[in-house]
C-alpha cells in the first residue's frame, strides 16, 4: 500500500514517517513539502493514503485536495485551525490534532486501512467534507488548475460562476477556469453580500453588476460589466434585491 | 456620609456666616427699631444661635431622604413638617431664654409683636440651609461620578490595551510542541534544547504586564528566542539578518511590541512563499526617537489570505494609546520586500 506524506515541516514529516515503520504494509513513496508538490506526487504515485498537513505556504492542504480527482483516504493533521476542526467533526474524515500521540496515530492508521478499497464512500465523504468547509468559513480564495498548472484566484478578480454539469465554470480576470464542485457548497462558502445566487445555474460578483433589465414578466436580464449577460430566475431577483437594497 | 459641618472644620465658616447674619440683624434692630445696642446684641445673638444649632438638625431631613421622585410627595411633607417644628421650638425658646434677661418693656412689646417676623425668618433660614445641604450632596455626588468616571476610563484603557498586546499565536505553540515531540526521537539533544528555548519565550512573553516598559535589549533577545524556535520548524528556509546600534540596547519600548511584526513577517514571508525568504531587523536612534525596523521578503504573486493588516493595525493603536501620538508605525511595501518601522519616543511613561 503507497502513502504519501505532505507537511511543510521537516520534523513533522519525519515523525510520521517514524511513526509509520511499524505498520509493515505502508510504503512511503514520497514526502512533500507544499500542495504544489504534493499534487505532482499524487498524479504520479496514485497512493491509497496520504498524510495532510492543512496550514502549507501557497495553498492549504483542503485547497489542494480540491483539486485532486477521486482523492485518496487522507488523514489531515493540523495544529490549531478552528473551522478544520469544526469541518472534520461533523464528518467522518480522520484528523489529527498536533502534537498526538502513537497510540492516536495507530488509530487514525488502522481506520483509514479499513476505509482505503470503498472508493464510493470516500467520495462522497470528501464533498461533505468540503460542503461543511464552506459552511463553517468564507473563501476569500479559490485555487484552480488548468493543466498542470495551479493558480490562485482572488475573489475580487471573479466577474461569475456558472454551472456545466459536474464542474462549475469560473469568470475572471485572469480567464476562465473549471472546477470540480457543486453549485451548492460554492454559494455556502462565498461570502455573504459580495456574491448573489441569481439562477439556478449563475452566481454573480456584485461589484461587477452594470444593470438589470425587465425582459418579459417576472423574469430579468442581468448585464455585467465585463459585457456579459445572464438570466435572473423569481427566487434570484429577490435575493438581488435584498443584497443591493432597493 | 458624615456631616458636612461637623467634619474637618467645616464648622468655622459655618458658625462665621451664622455670625455674621447675627451682626447685621443686630445692626437692624439697632437702627431701625431703635433697640439699645446691647438689647439688639442679645437679641440677635440668641436667636441666631438657636437656628445655628437647628440648622444642623437640619441634614438628617436631608441625608436620610432621597432624589426619587416617587418618594417627592413624603419629601415636601417632612420639609414642612420639620420646618413648622424647628420655627415652634426655634421662637418659643427663643422667647423662653430672652425672658431670662432683664430688659425695658418697650423691648418685651417689640418681641411680641416681632414673632411673625421671626417666624418667616426661620422658614427662609430653613430654605437656605436645607438649599445648601442640598447643594453639597449634589456636589458630592457629581465628584463621585466623576471620579468612577475617570476610574472606568482608565480600567477601558487597560483592557483595551490587554486586547492589542500581542496575543501569541497558538499554532505556533502547538507546532512548536510537535517539532518537539518528533525531535525526541530523532535528535533527542535539540529536543531538550528547544523545550528549553520554547520554555524562556513563554515565560518572558506571558508574565509580562500591561504597561511595562523593557530594554531594546530583553525585547529583541525575545524575538531571537522566538525566530530561533521557528528556524526549527522551518530549517534553511528562514534567514535572519539583525543589526542593533550599541547606543540604543537600553532604550525602552513596550512589551511584546515587536512580536506581531515578526509574526506577520513569517506568515506573509514564510507561509507564502515555498522558497528562502530573509528576515531583517534594525534598530538605531535618530533624532531621540528609537527607531526599529522590521522587513521581510515575500512572493509579490501570492494571494494572501485572510486577517491581513490587523496585527499591524494593533500595534498602531497600542502606540498611539500610551505615547498619545499618531502615526508612530509606519509601512513601506515594496516590489518584493515589506517593511515595518516604528519610531518609539524616549520619555519616560507610566
Amino acid at each position: 500500500m503507497k502513502a504519501i506524506i505532505i507537511d511543510d515541516e521537516n520534523l513533522a514529516r519525519q515523525l510520521i514517517k517514524t511513526y509509520l515503520s511499524k505498520f509493515e504494509e505502508i510504503e512511503v513513496v514520497a514526502e512533500c513539502a507544499d500542495g504544489f508538490e504534493g499534487l505532482k506526487a499524487i498524479q504520479q504515485h496514485k497512493p491509497n493514503l496520504i498524510f495532510l498537513d492543512i496550514q502549507m505556504p501557497k495553498i492549504t492542504g483542503f485547497e489542494m485536495l480540491e483539486l485532486v480527482e477521486n482523492p485518496p483516504v487522507v488523514i489531515f493533521s493540523t495544529a490549531f485551525d478552528q473551522y478544520a476542526i469544526k469541518a472534520f467533526e461533523l464528518n467522518a474524515t480522520d484528523y489529527l490534532l498536533k502534537p498526538y500521540s502513537e497510540t492516536r496515530f495507530q488509530e487514525a492508521v488502522k481506520k483509514a486501512l479499513a476505509k482505503v478499497g470503498q472508493k464510493e464512500n470516500n467520495e462522497e465523504e470528501f464533498e461533505n467534507l468540503k460542503e461543511s468547509r464552506a459552511q463553517s468559513e468564507s473563501l476569500d480564495r479559490i485555487v484552480v488548475k488548468t493543466g498542470n498548472k495551479i493558480q490562485i484566484l482572488a475573489l475580487t478578480e471573479v466577474h461569475h460562476f456558472e454551472a456545466q454539469d459536474d464542474y462549475v465554470a469560473i469568470h475572471s480576470i485572469e480567464g476562465k477556469f473549471l472546477k470540480l464542485i457543486r453549485m451548492k457548497t460554492l454559494e455556502q462558502g462565498l461570502p455573504e453580500g459580495d456574491f448573489v445566487r441569481i439562477h439556478r445555474s449563475h452566481i454573480v460578483n456584485v461589484k461587477e453588476i452594470e444593470k438589470l433589465e425587465l425582459y418579459e414578466k417576472d423574469s430579468y436580464l442581468l448585464y455585467l460589466k465585463s459585457g456579459k449577460t445572464l438570466p435572473v430566475s423569481r427566487t434570484g431577483h429577490s435575493k438581488l434585491k435584498e443584497v443591493l437594497n432597493y | 456620609m458624615q456631616h458636612p459641618f461637623l467634619k474637618n472644620k467645616n464648622f468655622i465658616p459655618y458658625i462665621v456666616a451664622w455670625l455674621l447674619v447675627a451682626a447685621i440683624y443686630g445692626f437692624a434692630l439697632y437702627s431701625f427699631y431703635g433697640l439699645e445696642w446691647k438689647t439688639a446684641l442679645e437679641d440677635s445673638l440668641v436667636f441666631h444661635l438657636l437656628f445655628m444649632g437647628l440648622g444642623l438638625a437640619y441634614w438628617f431631613n436631608v441625608r436620610y431622604s432621597s432624589f426619587d421622585k416617587s418618594q417627592m410627595f413624603n419629601q415636601v411633607i417632612s420639609h414642612l413638617a420639620a420646618a413648622t417644628l424647628s420655627i415652634v421650638a426655634g421662637v418659643f425658646l427663643f422667647k423662653t431664654i430672652m425672658n431670662l434677661f432683664e430688659h425695658e418693656d418697650t423691648y418685651t412689646e417689640f418681641m411680641v409683636s416681632s414673632y411673625p417676623l421671626r417666624a418667616a425668618l426661620g422658614v427662609l433660614y430653613y430654605a437656605i440651609v436645607v438649599l445648601i445641604y442640598y447643594l453639597i450632596l449634589y456636589y458630592d455626588d457629581l465628584n463621585q461620578k466623576t471620579q468612577r468616571q475617570a476610574q472606568l476610563e482608565s480600567m477601558l484603557k487597560s483592557s483595551e490595551l490587554e486586547m492589542l498586546k500581542s496575543q501569541i499565536n497558538p499554532h505556533f505553540i502547538f507546532n512548536s510542541l510537535n517539532s518537539i515531540s518528533s525531535l525526541t526521537i530523532i535528535n533527542p539533544e535539540q529536543a531538550r534544547e528547544m523545550v528549553v528555548k520554547l520554555s524562556d519565550f513563554l515565560r518572558y512573553s506571558l508574565g509580562k504586564e500591561n504597561h511595562q516598559m523593557n530594554s531594546v535589549d530583553d525585547e529583541i533577545n525575545n524575538i531571537m528566542l522566538y525566530l530561533d524556535i521557528e528556524r526549527v520548524r522551518f530549517g534553511e528556509r528562514l534567514k535572519v539578518e539583525k543589526e542593533v546600534s550599541k547606543e540604543v540596547k537600553d532604550f525602552k519600548l513596550p512589551n511584546l511590541i515587536l512580536q506581531p511584526l515578526f509574526e506577520n513577517s513569517i506568515k506573509h514571508g514564510i507561509y507564502e512563499s515555498l522558497g528562502e525568504i530573509t528576515i531583517q531587523l534594525k534598530a538605531w536612534k535618530e533624532g531621540g526617537l528609537l527607531k526599529i525596523e522590521v522587513s521581510n521578503e515575500f512572493d509579490p504573486n501570492a494571494v494572501s489570505r485572510k486577517g491581513k493588516g490587523i496585527g499591524l493595525k494593533n500595534v498602531s493603536e497600542r502606540l498611539s494609546l500610551i505615547y498619545g501620538v499618531n502615526q508612530l508605525l509606519e509601512v513601506k511595501r515594496g516590489d518584493n520586500i515589506f517593511t515595518v518601522r516604528l519610531d518609539v519616543p524616549q520619555t519616560e511613561i507610566e
